[in-house]
């Protein structure tokens, strides 16, 4: 069906007018939520507002735009670039323009008060005095904690019996009694909230004391790990190069005793290939004669499954060397 | 928990005995007679009235009992508080020790664990040569 035109200027105008109010409605009613207040904290916001609308332009703007002193410099380079006129490159877009946050406030001095959470609080934690209404039962100044302790639990025992004679006798008078055995209740508390600092203090010396024993202990184990590793390649090397060069491996000595080795451990490792030739290094290994055959057969029963082909005992004595070398705390 | 909580723990749980004892005493306690009262004569009770009687006797004998022994608790946690045998100032310096104490344990510990790092470290770099063919 076809419409009239003058149907049609009507649809155009309800159209118009229906994305009107959209857009308005869109003004007026937010998607989400606003962030919480505290974000204000961080922000040079009104500094922003300004820079971004008081100029009115938008960051592209020439030379007009100011950049806020929060700003990031890649960002103010990138904004002073766009102003020179055309030297940002044309294929890189814009860095976002993030204002740099604020940094955090200081801490609040020993001695002064901070607001948390809406309430004033003291940076120092002092027990405060029990007050002029409610008078100090035990002496002040130093005590003895357990004697003042003792006697104010016999006292509310006491005036704990004397408030039930108080009961069968006079009842109208129990009043004086129970101010008398709140007020002993609440110098107990008192004396006991006093020695918190003191247990606070306690607590950290016995931690402290438990953590230098631990460390102590650590470092005797460390101690005595690289004392056994060393004392266990030192006797390695020593007997590496105490053996005498007619008693040391061959070909055929290896496979055989890989052999063994293989046919009662199905685990053991593959044969290793080791010349019998020592070039240049016979005369070295002499060194010291072994001091008895069954400590040659030890030895050479640990030293089975290495490779001595192309041994030189140089590095052999440098490592030695090294060991004595490395600082000992 | 450490002693001075459960120290004030038991005092308030005194303190609720206290008002229990005596709000139960106030509320359930038989009446009198009159002549118990007047001419001093013991009462004349029906069976009922004696059990009732015995079963007051035994709670009130349980109330008591409780003030007894939370006071006794209570003494006994004080004689096993710790000693208060520092003196504040005492106790910081004691601390300002364990402090410096502690730091020079901690660069120990470190230098023997650089040392042990080190030894291996350098151990393979000699062994090595040990496994590998070298021609001299």
């Amino acid at each position: 069906m076809k419409l009239h035109l003058s149907q049609k200027n009507d649809f155009r105008e309800n159209f118009d007018q229906k994305r009107r109010e959209m857009t308005e409605n869109i003004t007026t009613i937010s998607a989400f939520p606003p962030p919480p207040p505290f974000y204000k904290l961080y922000v040079h916001y009104n500094a922003n507002t300004a820079a971004t609308t008081g100029t009115g332009g938008s960051s592209s703007s020439n030379n007009s735009a100011v950049p806020s002193p929060a700003m990031p410099p890649v960002a103010q380079s990138s904004m002073s670039g766009g102003g020179s006129g055309g030297t940002v490159s044309p294929m890189l877009p814009p860095p976002p323009l993030l204002p740099a946050p604020l940094p955090p406030p200081l801490p609040p001095q020993q001695g002064s008060t901070y607001v948390q959470f809406g309430q004033n609080y003291a940076t120092t934690d002092v027990l405060p005095p029990l007050g002029e209404e409610t008078p100090q039962l035990y002496p002040a100044g130093d005590i003895e904690p357990i004697k003042e302790l003792k006697k104010l639990n016999r006292s509310i025992l006491f005036n704990y019996l004397q408030l039930l004679e108080t009961l069968i006798e006079n009842p109208s008078t129990y009043k004086t009694k129970v101010d008398d055995i709140s007020l002993l209740f609440i110098n107990f508390h008192h004396l006991l909230n006093s020695y918190r600092p003191h247990q606070a203090r306690e607590t950290l010396i016995s931690i402290m004391t438990e953590q230098c024993n631990q460390k102590k202990l650590n470092i005797e184990k460390l101690n005595n790990s690289l004392e056994q590793a060393k004392q266990i390649l030192r006797e390695t090397l020593n007997a590496i190069i105490q053996k005498p060069i007619d008693q040391q491996p061959t070909i055929n000595n290896v496979n055989q005793t890989n052999n063994n080795i293989n046919n009662n451990n199905p685990f053991s490792p593959p044969p290793l290939s080791i010349s019998s030739h020592l070039p240049g290094s016979t005369t070295n290994l002499h060194l010291q004669s072994s001091s008895s055959t069954n400590q040659q057969q030890q030895q050479q029963q640990q030293q089975q499954q290495q490779q001595q082909d192309g041994c030189n005992p140089n590095w052999v004595s440098n490592y030695l060397n090294l060991l004595s070398e490395i600082p000992r705390v | 928990m450490d002693l001075l909580t459960q120290l004030q723990d038991k005092l308030d749980h005194l303190f609720l005995v206290f008002g229990t004892c005596i709000g139960v005493l106030q509320r359930d306690a038989p009446p009198s007679s009159f002549s118990e009262v007047m001419n001093n004569q013991p009462p004349q009770l029906t069976q009922e009235q004696l059990t009732n009687a015995d079963n007051w006797n035994s709670q009130t004998k349980h109330m008591a009992l409780q003030v007894i022994e939370t006071t006794k608790l209570i003494e006994s946690i004080i004689e096993s508080l710790p000693g208060f045998q520092r003196t504040e100032n005492e106790q910081y310096q004691r601390l300002k020790a364990l402090n410096h104490e502690s730091k020079l344990l901690q660069q120990q510990l470190q230098d023997k664990e650089n040392e042990n790092d080190l030894f291996v470290d350098q151990s393979p770099k000699q062994v090595n040569p040990l496994t590998t063919n070298q021609s001299t």
